[in-house]
């Protein structure tokens, strides 16, 4: 029962999408979130667009954060993605996971940066900086590491 | 497509990143290492090796021209 739903859900949220009904969108694979299946690998399937494996449950996460990412609710993205993978292997397993963490995380630091930067509280002639970038760096330093050992 | 028809026997050969990092990945990691930079952070401050953020731009150019 709920593996039919959750492919209904997972036909929605393409259908929706291409046809330029991102809120529908959105709305569907937010709904998809609750009918993932709990072990990661229970069934992987192939990424559309490229020749990478990815689980079910990671695919759907994906979709909900791409539809956040489109309503610039980067800091969400970052979160949602964040939660969802500190208790397993600290990052997505894809590279599409991966970046749309570390690409959310940066554009949320960019958003609250212009935030401040508009708003008065910040001393004439400082340089703000985008907050997570560290963070960022230190999280893809290791991925970058890994490969120069090679 | 110009870029392209420069690099594309490139992307074939160029693998050395493929494992852990693919081109949208490595840009990121450019970009940031730039802005860190501009912020007045370098590597040894951090107590990281960074690379030279133009060198990864340029390494992630190669393995994705698409993405300029």
């Amino acid at each position: 029962m709920s593996d039919s739903i959750r492919l209904g859900l997972f036909r929605a949220v393409h259908d929706l999408d291409v046809r330029g009904l991102h809120l529908s969108s959105k709305w569907a694979s937010e709904l998809l979130l609750t009918y993932l299946p709990e072990n990661e690998h229970e069934d992987e399937m192939h990424h559309p667009y490229s020749e990478e494996k990815i689980s079910s449950s990671e695919y759907g996460l994906i979709l909900f954060t791409r539809s956040l990412v489109r309503e610039h609710e980067y800091q969400r993205a970052a979160h949602l993605l964040r939660k969802s993978f500190i208790y397993k292997s600290g990052l997505p397993a894809s590279f599409v996971g991966k970046f749309l963490y570390f690409y959310s995380l940066y554009m949320a630091g960019e958003k609250s940066r212009d935030l401040e930067k508009s708003g008065n509280l910040a001393p004439e002639n400082s340089k703000l900086g985008n907050p997570y970038i560290r963070e960022i760096v230190e999280g893809m330093y290791p991925l970058y590491i890994n490969v120069s050992e090679k | 497509m110009i870029l392209h028809l420069f690099l594309g026997p490139v992307l074939y050969t160029f693998s050395h990143f493929q494992n852990t990092m693919d081109g949208f990945l490595l840009y990121l990691f450019g970009v940031a290492i730039r802005d860190l930079n501009l912020q007045g952070y370098k590597g040894d401050s951090l107590n990281l090796k960074l690379p030279d953020a133009k060198r990864v731009l340029f390494e992630s150019l190669k393995l994705y021209p698409y993405n300029w």
